[in-house]
């Protein structure tokens, strides 16, 4: 058996302000079942609470249930949560869970200037598939281990809106990292202290297999600086790129044009600048 | 069907950890202090040299930095072999407030740097306006060693 690391998440987004949402459905993917490790929700309507500034809607609480149907939860939850044991969910099964009292963002009124408004939020389970079968292959070689990142800066120059009453969704653009010199092992995706909110993205790996149902956002996946909301980061477990593949990341704007909008900093054009980070192999001359 | 986890679910593959034999060493947490200050549109080369009584095992590192937030920098061991492949942003590790100043961005796996060597910096300060002045913690352990010589 071996695992890859994987999210199933929600879009929130155009749910009614306010309301209660009950029997909600992740449908999962057929080619493999699914061990959820972690949820990933805003559930404060704050900022991040470190003061960065986050455009994401929130919901008060939620139940979740069981591969089952069995409740996690003698009652509705506020928080993002660490499933430990993991729970393992079937192959083509479903994810079912509640959502109670949908907020928007606290700092991202309904737009004065006739834009639709200009809310994000998500439901994100995050966790593996198991895959029976023989685990990839490693290194082709003896190794040791170095501490190492590659930085991306992406500039995400288009906007998440287009079209007459900005009520369609531009098309995402695709950005690469060649791995170069040895093989690269993915822990985690950083960023720097910035705003969020800003995008949503679908990480690849090696074999440009997709690491989500859907593109998930940036304020509920990456690690900002010190501060993250997953509960065991993105992504976990780690990945392996042999040298001479690429990473691979698209980028979904969320982004409203310049000179309009709200929040100011959601206006395009923005840079994000992605850290990622790991561990390079490091060939050596015995056995690793 | 599968439920929740058990002795058929395989744990996870964990990394390695670098660890110090203590028949042959012994280690003890220290802090290396760095300060710089440095002017916009500028680069600078530097390095952090080490005291010459033990290896130094470097697990994280924290940033104060001052007026200038468009600051990178890019580390380099002992053999001038980089551990980024462009300079990687300062704002990533300075702590938040609410995390207290006793945080760090992790290094992983720890990187041994050998005594009386030095950690190289290549600094890098865009568009600013105002020089900054910069503290650097990088926090490890003296790693001494314990064989009679």
């Amino acid at each position: 058996m071996f695992e890859r690391p994987f999210i199933y998440a929600f879009d929130t987004d155009n749910l009614t302000l306010n309301s209660d949402v009950y029997n909600a459905i992740l449908n999962l993917q057929s080619d493999a079942p699914f061990a959820a490790r972690a949820l990933n929700i805003d559930s404060d309507e704050a900022d991040f609470t470190t003061g960065e500034a986050c455009n994401v809607r929130a919901m008060n609480f939620y139940r979740m249930y069981g591969p089952e149907g069995q409740s996690l939860s003698s009652a509705p939850e506020s928080r993002g949560r660490l499933f430990s044991p993991q729970i393992v969910y079937p192959a083509g099964g479903q994810i079912k869970f509640d959502l109670f009292g949908i907020l928007k963002p606290s700092n991202n009124n309904d737009d004065p200037q006739g834009l639709p408004p200009n809310w994000k939020g998500q439901f994100l389970v995050q966790g593996a598939k198991l895959f029976s079968g023989m685990e990839p292959a490693d290194s082709a070689y003896p190794y040791s281990r170095r501490w190492y990142t590659y930085r991306i800066d992406i500039p995400i120059t288009w906007t998440g809106r287009v079209g007459p009453g900005f009520d369609a969704w531009a098309v995402p653009q695709s950005f690469t990292i060649q791995v170069q010199n040895y093989d690269f092992e993915l822990h985690r995706l950083y960023t720097p202290r910035s705003a969020c909110g800003l995008f949503k993205y679908m990480l690849y790996d090696a074999a440009q297999n997709g690491l989500s149902n859907i593109p998930v956002l940036d304020a509920l996946t990456l690690t900002y600086g010190f501060y993250q909301r997953s509960a065991i980061g993105f992504p976990s477990p780690h990945l392996l790129y042999p040298v001479g593949t690429q990473i691979k990341i698209d980028i979904y704007s969320l982004l409203t044009p310049a000179g309009i909008g709200i929040p100011t900093y959601s206006r395009a054009p923005a840079t994000m600048r992605l850290h990622l980070s790991g561990c390079q192999h490091i060939p050596t001359g015995r056995a690793a | 069907m599968p439920r929740f986890t058990g002795p058929g679910i395989r744990p996870r593959r964990l990394p390695r950890v670098q660890s110090v034999d203590p028949l042959v060493a012994m280690s003890f947490g220290f802090f290396y202090v760095y300060e710089i200050t440095l002017q916009p549109n500028t680069q600078v080369t530097d390095a952090l040299a080490l005291d010459t009584d033990a290896d130094f095992l470097w697990q994280g590192i924290s940033a104060v930095i001052g007026a200038g937030t468009n600051i990178s920098v890019t580390f380099k061991d002992q053999s001038g072999m980089a551990f980024s492949n462009v300079p990687i942003m300062t704002t990533m590790m300075t702590p938040f407030a609410a995390n207290g100043p006793f945080t760090y961005f992790p290094v992983w796996p720890a990187a041994l740097f050998p005594a009386g060597g030095s950690i190289g910096m290549d600094w890098e300060y865009g568009a600013g306006g105002a020089p900054s002045a910069m503290t650097m913690l990088f926090r490890g352990a003296k790693v001494f060693s314990t064989q009679r010589t």
